[in-house]
């Protein structure tokens, strides 16, 4: 009876420490190169905010296209300015913090005065008091971020599957 | 309270400021600065429960437009939203070609 019972106890500690061997093995793999494959992941999700950005700059009314009686809508110039200087940064990894910026650089050639870019950014999104105000950033956000956070999930999943 | 009530607590709020020029949607081209422009954009986060609306939250944009440098007006602006809605300094922009200071807020109202 007594040996019966050291048996089982015996074989119950082999069964779990290969377990845990395994699981030991598996998150190595996983953790190995992590950095690399969450990078791929936040990449996905960058992808889809920067398309979704791409979008609602190349479709902001633009004074030429619509003539108004008060503010003016943004010139073709500025438009032109954002459409060209629209830029991902990479992405950086800092204690597994991963991140990744959209957005507007340097200074707009078309417009006489070169006015920098992400100063124009802001005003078309906020209006001034001679510009009517095209929210374009907030929308892109609002659109986006859900999409980028499904893309994220999906790419994150196919590489767990990839590693198993 | 209806839409057009939570809306209107904003534009009394802002009314009650003392010689403040303030107006909905967009101002008279002879109107000089400073200025408040303000306008409900559409709904916040609203609470939903049982296929009901059970609260309705409006959001929107308070805008003062000023030429003074540290215009007192914008605490002002921000005393008289408080305790009306929920807000955010969103922005505050300098324009270059008009010399102009705007101050941007946005504006939630349940």
């Amino acid at each position: 009876m007594i040996y019966g019972v050291r048996n089982i106890k015996a074989q119950g500690v082999y069964l779990s420490s290969s377990g845990i061997d395994e699981l030991i093995k598996e998150l190595e793999r996983y953790t190995e190169g992590a950095e690399e494959y969450m990078k791929y992941v936040v990449y996905d999700g960058m992808e889809v905010v920067a398309d979704a950005m791409r979008a609602e700059v190349e479709g902001l009314k633009t004074s030429k296209q619509y003539k108004t009686k008060g503010k003016r809508y943004c010139t073709e110039n500025e438009r032109k300015g954002l459409v060209e200087s629209f830029g991902v940064t990479p992405i950086s990894a800092r204690n597994y913090i991963f991140d990744a910026n959209a957005g507007f650089d340097g200074y707009n050639e078309y417009v006489r005065s070169e006015p920098a870019n992400p100063m124009i950014a802001n005003f078309i999104n906020r209006g001034t008091s001679y510009m009517r105000a095209q929210p374009f950033i907030n929308r892109t956000k609002r659109v986006a971020e859900t999409k980028a956070v499904e893309a994220m999930q999906k790419s994150l999943d196919d590489v767990i599957k990839s590693l198993q | 309270m209806s839409l057009q009530n939570k809306v209107k607590t904003i534009y009394e709020a802002l009314l009650a400021i003392p010689n403040a020029k303030v107006y909905h949607y967009e101002k008279p081209a002879a109107v000089k600065a400073p200025y408040i422009i303000w306008a409900e954009q559409g709904e916040g986060d609203s609470f939903h429960a049982g296929n009901h609306k059970e609260e309705q939250n409006i959001s929107g944009v308070v805008d003062l437009y000023t030429l003074e440098e540290f215009d007192p007006l914008a605490d002002e602006v921000q005393t008289a939203l408080d305790g009306v809605c929920s807000w955010r300094l969103d922005s505050v922009l300098y324009e270059d070609e008009t010399k102009l200071i705007h101050y941007s807020w946005d504006f939630e109202v349940i």
